[in-house]
């Protein structure tokens, strides 16, 4: 590549540091420097936001001395945190070579043992990587089995809402309708720090046109600052509060003026009728649930004739047996959880609940409609939005039943004004009927027959979760990890024995710090024989690596990603299509691009062909085949493309596929041109073939195909938790015995608190906040993001309230301890106002010990003392970053 | 561990801290070396004169070059006295030096041909202007400084004069006391130390009931000087040392004959009361919060 | 002649820092060196407690304190409103540091650098291709200059500031919340002007007289 020695150009790429990306963006070079970097207005508010610090940090990101600037290789073979890697430069051909070798190696002894790959590569935060990995899917497919589980993250992104709202209402995140909610009831959604700019974006625009959001929190957040108003609740306890929402909306309102009852019987569960043993009563010959005709005084399938008749409560009688309809089932349910009951749990006062209740309903505007893009659809303009350790861990997915389920009371799902979801990543193909008229979803098996055992990872996900559905790929965000961790170190007798794998690739992921109860991660880490980092820094993780292989910086590489639509969370995008990410400058060091990487080990290790056949068939590049009836842009198999050949053709592909065959951009144009973009349907989405992008409003297609919500009543996840625990029992598990007691048909509040008790002694929970400086953005070691992340109130330090603090003796600026019951960490007292006074808060993800800067910080992280338990795992397999501690001054 | 909170006070710095307590040794050198000149040239005490040229000349000057963060563009600050009080400040500086200098110059061995004398009119009254532009300068330069309501009084210019006044009839006092004068009424000297004294005192409890009375930032910054974190400077060194003690020794001094050692220790006290003065003011100088 | 100015939207601002960065990427700050913020900071008692976020830049006064006090000329009010600092000039005196009530002046002591030992090529940019006021050196007072190379070098394209990015301040051209606004405030017709006057827009601490060009809404 050359650049123009007297030049000033402007270079359209985009920037992906957050889940919210990519956010397309212009970088100023001036003789051949990068000078500074701006959104690109061409495509702002059609298909990318503006992007934020994170962005605009990648001049930082690209010249920084931090950089690992050629392949390392570790000279000293003992692995520890202290002990010196011994790092020698060495060219890529040894590093390649001796990674090729190891490769072959396992070819050899054979790709699995005890049923367990003996290669394990891990992904970091979120699945950004995915926005900048290249053919790393393709490389995986070819390669075979590959444990992906063996990640960091701790709270792993919004658990329960992905799987749940998949399953729900094929969406992967929800979030308010912005551009239409007037209302919004956040439990601890992080907005300001987790929806990025697109958010900052929507959220400003919603507050100007009077948006409210009503913030319940232990802490006050970068959101709640932008909120309405603030209640403070206790960690853990908000299931406990929405419950009582719903009781006042149930029991002490009218039910038939607090609910839209027209929404219920047409668009959800609620009148299906359900037996004594939990199931739901079935037409004999149709297999189809029944519902109560009150006109006709009759059970009937639940889509004979239309439903404006239906029984929402009542006992009926349907051949001998006494059934309900499952309204009436919730309504019954929810009768002990008072508000008076709440306000002991969550320390929200009862008056408060009720005052919710009521705003909720009164905003929800029932009976009223708009038109969008032609379609008539029900305006509710109130949502209900969740943060992570609310719908993570134990009480997750009651939080995330309720929040759907009071949604669905007052009929705003799906529609204008209300939730909304986003993105489809676990099922991404068209909708379809399951039968029972749902939404299809594909849960594994829990039958003896097809449930599947053994393990294929070390964290077992495919035998203990049962709807986190399609693999391989999208196992990778929402396995259990740490119990991949906890398995290696103490294996469960049940399973096969447990190894570590013998090579262990990491990528964009740092779990030495970012995973909970370090000290074993790092136990389990030494053990790893081999281990291949693609390095940015040394870090970590990469500090127990064999070899590092240094990657192209964002600035210096290549890669190709979808944009606009309906992506996730605040998108609302008019417009959907691809973007490039390009080089703007030459590697600055002996840096490769990955795409390269992977096609060189595939072919040095003899999988060439499999791995161009992967990529022709679109494995894992925004799944976008070579070749279709309609275009042929296939490799040739026995063929090694370099990198700008393969994203030439994979353009090519991606906008014909975009058009139908119509219009056809190759990579040059993308260069210039930076995105491509074609309008985006508010009310279909987009469906090309078998893939399938959401539209804004899931009600228009769910009239369509005549579809209603799973909701309330979860008799699938009644039956397959029954299943599983058959399944499991026979192999003489019992250790998930807690998690099998979650799969409920209405969920139950349980004291979700005491599940993290540790004694009298540790009496403040230490919970986390996330940086939206910091965040996905691994970029702790940019002092540059530090001046910045100085300017937010409490970031550098653990807050505390000032009553909390005083009673402790603790000044703010005191040198503190936060002790677990399996460790403690040191950090600076920042006494606030706004945090509940039994929480102690810090920003995640810190306590480096390598890489440079970050290490010198002294900023407090959770996760050391933090411990991986079944305790506070839950069904689907997430926990929460949060800890009993007692505090005291150093 | 707090971001900056606009709604609270916050102090200034940089005319107080690091270098900037070179400014405000500047500034107290000032008012020192003027005020020493102008009770000199009053008594005609040659000796008096001559340190106070130095002290302007070298202390003065020295310290503020040390503070500025350019030292060698310091010949720019001559060009703004129309608006700014420290363009004047730096005119009344190179004024008293180089008007003081001529007073002087026919008093050194050697330059006795010269055509005028000590007390030349024309000259000793560009001189006399210099001083007391330079004694009065710093009051103004503050003074007119409304961010920070404590400093933003007319009474700034009344109370830097006066203390440099004071400061220079101490200093007077010392030199006399100091090098065993037989020609000046050292009781002159004291009784005029002790009407600056009285002024003094009147003047700082005019100027702290003022500020704690008219503006709240201002009186943030008079609780700073009694009870916060400037306390120790300004009661201590102002009160205690700077008035007090003087106050006490000259009292005594109208009964007894007090040994020279205590009327110096005196002096110094004042001496110490003169820069604390300085120091605490700007040091307590709050800026009005911005919301 | 138009009077340039800014208008902050406290209802949009989010708080994220990225016009800090913003700032300091486009103006080659070096660190330690602020010209832009974002107040992040509490008001009230627990439970009854509201976060807020101020955003803050040179107001660029109408009536600017640091103007008058200003000993050797090295602050300059462009007829366009813009008070920049000429860096030739400054001795680095502090006093309109003293004079300004809305902190928005910077002393640089000395330059340093990101990392210590290292000099980026970034860092490194020659002077001489950057605008004058992006020639940092020890010893002197610098500040926001409203971006004026951009407004300047737009205006010489028949660009409009505020309406056209490149002639925008970085700041409001890189807020994604879209809380910045930039543009001629004697132009009743301005987006600055009119959310001004549809939203009583207010300028912070109005009764010191300065009259400054940077306005909030609440």
């Amino acid at each position: 590549m050359s650049f123009n020695e007297q030049e000033d150009a402007r270079i359209a790429t985009y920037d992906m540091q957050c889940n919210t990306g990519p956010c397309l963006m212009k970088v100023r070079r001036v003789n051949g420097t990068v000078v500074s970097i701006e959104g690109n207005e061409d495509f702002y508010g059609r298909a990318a936001a503006r992007p934020c610090l994170k962005g605009l940090g990648l001049v930082q990101k690209l010249y920084s001395q931090n950089r690992v600037k050629t392949p390392l290789k570790r000279t000293n073979p003992k692995k520890g945190k202290d002990v010196d890697p011994g790092w020698v430069a060495i060219s890529w051909d040894e590093a390649l070579t001796t990674v090729t070798e190891k490769l072959k190696e396992m070819k050899q002894k054979g790709l699995t043992d005890n049923g367990y790959p003996r290669v394990a590569f891990s992904t970091g935060a979120d699945g950004i990587p995915r926005a900048t990995y290249g053919t790393l899917e393709a490389f995986l497919e070819a390669w075979g089995p590959v444990d992906r589980e063996l990640r960091g993250g701790s709270t792993k992104c919004l658990h329960d809402e992905h799987v749940l709202g998949e399953y729900w209402h094929k969406a992967f995140m929800n979030c308010a309708d912005s551009p239409r909610c007037n209302w919004v009831l956040s439990c601890g959604s992080n907005t300001n720090a987790s929806a990025g700019a697109p958010a900052f974006m929507r959220h400003g625009e919603a507050r100007i046109r009077g948006m409210k959001i009503i913030q319940v929190e232990p802490h006050l957040s970068v959101t709640g600052a932008t909120a309405t108003e603030w209640i403070p609740i206790k960690p853990k306890t908000d299931a406990a509060f929405l419950f009582a929402v719903m009781n006042v909306m149930l029991h002490e309102m009218d039910w038939q003026q607090s609910c839209d009852t027209t929404f219920l019987k047409q668009m959800t569960n609620s009148p299906y009728l359900v037996k004594a043993d939990g199931l739901f009563a079935r037409d004999p010959q149709s297999g189809k649930p029944l519902v109560w005709d009150k006109l006709e005084n009759r059970a009937k399938p639940f889509d004979e004739g239309d439903s404006e008749n239906l029984a929402l409560d009542g006992t009926f009688n349907v051949e001998g047996n006494e059934v309900r309809p499952a309204f009436q089932l919730l309504k019954e349910h929810v009768k002990e959880y008072t508000p008076s009951w709440a306000s002991n749990i969550t320390g929200i006062s009862e008056e408060t609940i009720r005052r919710i209740a009521k705003e909720f309903t009164e905003n929800a505007r029932i009976g009223s409609e708009i038109v969008i893009e032609g379609a008539r659809m029900p305006y509710r303009p109130v949502a209900i939005v969740m943060g992570k350790s609310v719908n993570n861990g134990v009480g997750g997915y009651e939080a995330v039943w309720l929040q759907h389920v009071l949604i669905t009371l007052v009929g705003a799902l799906e529609v204008a004004g209300g939730l909304l979801g986003q993105q489809v990543v676990i099922n991404p193909t068209p909708i379809k009927n399951d039968g029972d008229g749902f939404i299809h979803y594909p849960v594994f098996p829990t039958d003896p027959e097809r449930w599947s055992w053994p393990p294929k990872s070390r964290d077992a996900w495919n035998i203990l979760m049962p709807f986190i559905g399609r693999e391989p790929s999208a196992s990778g965000p929402y396995g259990p990890c740490h119990l991949g961790w906890m398995m290696q170190k103490n294996p469960p007798k049940e399973l096969p024995p447990i190894s570590p794998p013998e090579v262990w690739f990491t990528y964009r992921t740092n779990p030495v710090v970012s995973m909970w109860d370090c000290g074993t991660v790092i136990s389990v880490v030494e053990r790893i024989p081999f281990q291949v980092s693609f390095g940015y820094e040394l870090d970590e993780t990469n500090h127990f690596a064999d070899i590092i292989l240094p990657e192209n910086n964002d600035l210096e590489s290549l890669f190709m990603y979808p944009i606009g639509g309906q992506k996730q969370w605040e998108s609302f995008w008019e417009y959907t299509g691809f973007a490039i990410r390009q080089p703007v400058v030459k590697p600055l060091y002996d840096t490769r691009e990955l795409t390269d990487i992977f096609t060189e080990i595939a072919e040095r290790v003899g999988f060439l062909s499999e791995y161009n056949d992967a990529i022709n068939q679109g494995c894992g590049i925004n799944s976008i085949r070579l070749k279709t009836s309609v275009y042929d842009y296939s490799l040739e198999l026995s063929k090694k493309y370099s990198s700008e050949e393969i994203y030439d053709r994979l353009f090519r592909a991606a906008t014909m596929w975009l058009t139908d065959g119509k219009e056809e951009r190759g990579l040059e144009w993308f260069k210039e041109n930076g995105a491509f973009l074609i309008p985006f349907s508010k009310v279909s989405g987009l469906t090309r073939g078998n893939v399938y992008r959401r539209p804004w409003f899931l009600h228009p297609t769910m009239r369509e195909k005549g579809l209603r919500y799973n909701l309330p009543y979860q008799e699938q996840i009644k039956r397959v938790g029954e299943e599983l625990g058959q399944r499991l029992h026979e192999k003489g598990i019992n250790w998930w015995d807690s998690q099998l007691s979650e799969y409920t048909p209405l969920a139950e509040w349980r004291d979700f608190p005491a599940a993290y008790d540790t004694g009298p002694d540790f009496d403040l929970w230490l919970i986390c906040c996330r940086s939206m400086q910091y965040s996905l953005g691994a970029n702790a070691s940019l002092p540059l993001m530090f001046e910045a992340a100085q300017n937010v109130l409490g970031h550098t330090g653990a807050m505390i309230n000032s009553r909390t603090a005083k009673a402790k003796g603790i000044k703010n600026g005191d040198l503190i301890w936060m002790e677990s019951a399996i460790g403690r960490v040191q950090g600076r007292a920042c006494v606030r106002e706004g945090v509940h006074p039994d929480v102690v808060v810090t920003t995640q993800q810190f306590g480096q010990w390598k890489i440079a800067y970050a290490k010198d910080l002294g900023w407090p992280c959770l996760n050391p003392i933090t411990p991986i338990t079944l305790k506070t795992t839950n069904s689907s397999g997430s926990s929460t970053d949060q800890v009993k501690v007692k505090i005291y001054k150093v | 561990m707090k971001s900056y909170n606009p709604t609270e006070f916050a102090f200034q710095t940089e005319w107080v801290e690091k270098r900037g307590l070179w400014l405000v040794m500047a500034f107290f050198l000032g008012g020192l070396g003027g005020g020493l000149y102008l009770v000199s040239l009053y008594l005609n005490y040659l000796p008096g004169i001559v340190t106070a040229f130095f002290i302007v000349a070298v202390g003065k000057g020295g310290t503020h070059l040390l503070y500025l963060g350019k030292p060698l563009r310091f010949w720019r600050a001559f060009l703004k006295p129309q608006t700014s009080w420290i363009s004047r400040g730096i005119i009344s500086v190179a004024g008293f030096v180089l008007f003081v200098g001529l007073q002087l110059l026919p008093e050194v061995p050697g330059f006795s041909f010269l055509p005028w004398t000590m007390h030349s009119g024309l000259i000793q009254g560009l001189a006399i202007a210099s001083a007391v532009l330079l004694i009065a300068y710093t009051g103004f330069a503050l003074g007119v400084v409304n961010s920070i309501p404590f400093w933003n009084t007319a009474l700034m210019p009344l109370l830097f004069i006066i203390y440099s006044l004071l400061g220079g009839t101490g200093l007077t006092l010392g030199l006399l006391l100091g090098t065993g004068n037989t020609v000046i009424n050292i009781e002159v000297v004291e009784a005029v130390a002790r009407w600056f004294l009285l002024t003094a005192i009147v003047i700082v409890g005019a100027y702290l009931w003022i500020s704690y009375h008219v503006n709240p930032v201002a009186k943030y910054s008079v609780f700073q000087l009694i009870k916060g974190r400037v306390s120790p400077y300004f009661i201590g060194g102002v009160l205690v040392l700077g008035l007090a003690v003087p106050v006490t020794v000259t009292a005594l001094e109208l009964v007894y004959n007090l040994p020279y050692t205590v009327m110096l220790s005196g002096v110094a006290c004042e001496l110490i009361g003169g820069f604390s003065l300085r120091y605490t003011i700007l040091k307590a100088g709050a800026y009005t919060p911005l919301v | 002649m138009p009077r340039w100015g800014m208008v902050f939207d406290l209802k949009k601002c989010c708080g994220c820092q990225t016009c800090f960065i913003s700032c300091k990427i486009e103006n080659f700050l070096p660190a330690g060196m602020y010209w832009n913020h974002v107040y992040d900071y509490e008001t009230g008692e627990y439970p009854h407690v509201k976060r807020n976020f101020l955003p803050t830049v040179c107001m660029h006064c109408d009536e600017p304190g640091c103007l008058e006090v200003c000993p050797t000329g090295a602050t300059i009010k462009r007829e366009d409103g813009i008070v920049y600092v000429d860096y030739d000039k400054c001795i680095g005196c502090r006093y309109c540091m003293m004079a300004c009530p809305y902190k928005a002046r910077y002393f640089n002591d000395k330059i340093k650098n990101y990392y210590p030992g290292n000099i980026t090529v970034y860092e490194a940019f020659p002077k001489e291709l950057r605008a004058e006021f992006q020639r940092h050196e020890p010893g002197i007072v610098s500040k926001c200059t409203f971006c004026m190379h951009r407004v300047d070098r737009g205006l010489s394209l028949n660009l409009i500031p505020g309406i056209d990015p490149e002639a925008t301040p970085a700041c409001v051209v890189n807020c994604p919340a879209q809380a910045r606004y930039f543009g001629d405030l004697d132009d009743p017709e301005s987006e600055v002007a009119q959310l001004i006057s549809k939203r009583s827009g207010y300028q912070l601490q109005k009764h010191l007289g300065a009259d400054p060009s940077v306005y909030y809404l609440k």
